[in-house]
């Protein structure tokens, strides 16, 4: 079960429902590797995702933070990412469309959990470059 | 071919709404987002774009040959998630009394 959460703002993320608590959570791309999400909302929308996981069933959130993290020369630094961005939003559409078609092919066999977000490391490569 | 069915949540005024993209083996991917919320602003504009990109996502792959079903879920009660929690629950029951329920790979 994939969960959409607020996607357009800023390039998705995924986190398993597991990793709410853990402090380094997973992302996607070379965005801040180092700071979580905004606990509030994004636990909020963690529980439909936590529900599947509780029967069972594979749960990914794709988040898309309030804040889009850019590389300084001092480091990185979060800047506010509160708006729809159409770019960015068509980027996550061109990515969940190579996500799917990825995932139905991939999604078989043991380690399925990890095939769920390694078919969206390679669709984000994917669509990085097209 | 599409199949959208809409599923009545007790207690809540918007049903749960179901697109199944059928595919040729046992098995579901199912991609959800929230349908009701109380925002406003940019953060209104941001929660329709989310719950748009499901429709959108049908009308990109509905024409691709799929192993698995493809289900799109808008999921009501976004608070306290009424809507995932009686799917499952329902998800759950059909699978105990054997009906065809969507298998995760």
């Amino acid at each position: 079960m994939i969960f959409l959460d607020r996607i357009g703002r800023s390039p998705v993320r995924y986190l398993f429902p597991s990793q709410t608590t853990e402090p380094r959570i997973s992302h996607l791309g070379a965005y801040d590797t180092t700071s979580g999400h905004d606990p509030t909302e994004l636990n909020k929308r963690l529980d439909v995702a936590s529900q599947f996981e509780h029967k069972d069933i594979l749960s990914l959130t794709l988040p898309s933070p309030a804040y889009s993290v850019i590389q300084r020369q001092r480091g990185p630094q979060r800047m506010p990412a509160t708006t729809l961005d159409v770019p960015t939003y068509y980027a996550t559409y061109n990515l969940l469309c190579v996500y799917l078609l990825r995932l139905d092919s991939s999604l078989k066999g043991k380690k399925l959990r990890a095939r769920l977000s390694e078919s969206l490391d390679v669709a984000f490569r994917t669509s990085l470059t097209h | 071919m599409a199949q959208i069915t809409e599923q009545t949540v007790p207690g809540n005024a918007l049903n749960i709404v179901i697109c199944t993209l059928p595919g040729s083996e046992p098995g579901s991917i199912i991609v959800s987002a929230g349908i009701d919320y109380h925002s406003t602003g940019d953060e209104l504009l941001v929660q329709n774009a989310t719950l748009e990109m499901l429709p959108l996502l049908v009308q990109s792959l509905n024409s691709n040959k799929r192993r698995y079903s493809l289900v799109l879920i808008a999921f009501t009660g976004e608070k306290k998630q009424e809507g995932s929690r009686y799917y499952l629950l329902q998800l759950m029951g059909e699978a105990a009394q054997g009906y065809p329920r969507h298998d995760i790979p």
